[in-house]
């Protein structure tokens, strides 16, 4: 899976989460929780969906490195690489 | 709003009905920074938790430390979340705001962390991404009707406990014991049963579950909520 194509997973998991954002509107560097107004609920949520979605496990200790759109697509490509 | 009160040991908390603020948010008496900082959150319901939740901390700040203008200080906000306030760093603050209902602390003795919820929530985050096993077994163990309950209650017992850390303490790290006198204790990586927060938790209006953590050594007073139910 190329950054294009983990940015629209990311965006359509958001979707789902926060149906009532725009996740096109978001500014990809900034904190999505900002951004979106997304809570520890919200973002953990988030995670774990994409986890499923993509068949990895992502460690508590890795959460801050899915903070921001830009950050989550970079982490998640890294983590797909070693898997591959 | 209402409030409880546990002045003599420091303690003070308070909640506030989203819907029990005004519509126009401009004659709620926040600084200006509260507003500059809530403009930058798109959606209108996120403003007005997040505007409910600086009135509630800022009343709460007042009630404890008289001395202190609470309409005034400045409130600080580190990377993690946490809030601070910068004329008085012996001051302990915490916040959460939720759909329908703003909650903060303040403590003069120590760290505290507060978390709210609503009942209504029901997309919770699957037990296995944040509960222990023996969390997930006891919470197996209760009547289907009662889960949903109790794993609320979980949820806002950890994550007041991280918000009174402010560590790296993971939320699969921690467990609850409710044997223990509501007791937080670590479990992983070592299971040294250290305890690492004491737990209040209070039912509000049967819409909400809200649980307060203040650390070890630091009382607490357990008994009744005066929150009207």
């Amino acid at each position: 899976m190329n950054t294009d194509e983990l940015h629209d997973l990311i965006s359509e998991v958001l979707s789902g989460i926060a149906p009532e954002a725009d996740p096109s509107a978001i500014d990809p560097t900034e904190d999505l929780r900002d951004e979106l107004d997304l809570d520890s609920m919200d973002e953990l949520n988030m995670i774990t969906r994409v986890s499923e979605r993509l068949r990895i496990d992502i460690p508590e200790r890795d959460y801050p490195q899915m903070r921001s759109l830009d950050g989550a697509v970079s982490y998640l490509a890294r983590r797909l690489a070693t898997h591959a | 709003m209402d409030r409880v009160d546990d002045r003599q040991q420091g303690l003070v908390w308070r909640t506030c009905p989203i819907r029990d603020l005004p519509q126009d948010l401009g004659t709620l008496g926040l600084p200006a920074s509260d507003h500059a900082r809530a403009a930058s959150v798109a959606d209108p319901a996120a403003r007005r938790r997040f505007l409910g939740g600086r009135a509630v901390l800022r009343a709460t700040i007042t009630e404890l430390c008289p001395d202190l203008d609470g309409r005034t200080v400045t409130i600080a906000v580190a990377p993690t979340g946490r809030p601070s306030i910068a004329e008085r760093a012996d001051l302990h603050v915490s916040v959460s705001h939720t759909r329908g209902l703003a909650a903060a602390a303040v403590s003069t003795g120590g760290p505290v962390g507060i978390d709210v919820e609503p009942l209504e929530r029901t997309a919770l985050p699957p037990g296995r991404a944040w509960l222990t096993r023996g969390e997930q077994a006891r919470l197996a163990a209760h009547p289907p009707s009662e889960q949903h309950r109790q794993l609320l209650r979980l949820w806002v017992a950890k994550e007041a406990t991280l918000k009174a850390h402010d560590t790296r303490i993971t939320r699969r790290g921690i467990a609850i014991r409710t044997d223990r006198g509501y007791a937080v204790e670590v479990v992983e990586p070592e299971p040294d049963g250290a305890v690492v927060a004491l737990l209040r938790w209070e039912a509000i209006a049967h819409r909400f579950v809200l649980a307060i953590a203040t650390l070890p050594g630091r009382p607490m007073r357990a008994g009744p909520s005066a929150l009207r139910p």
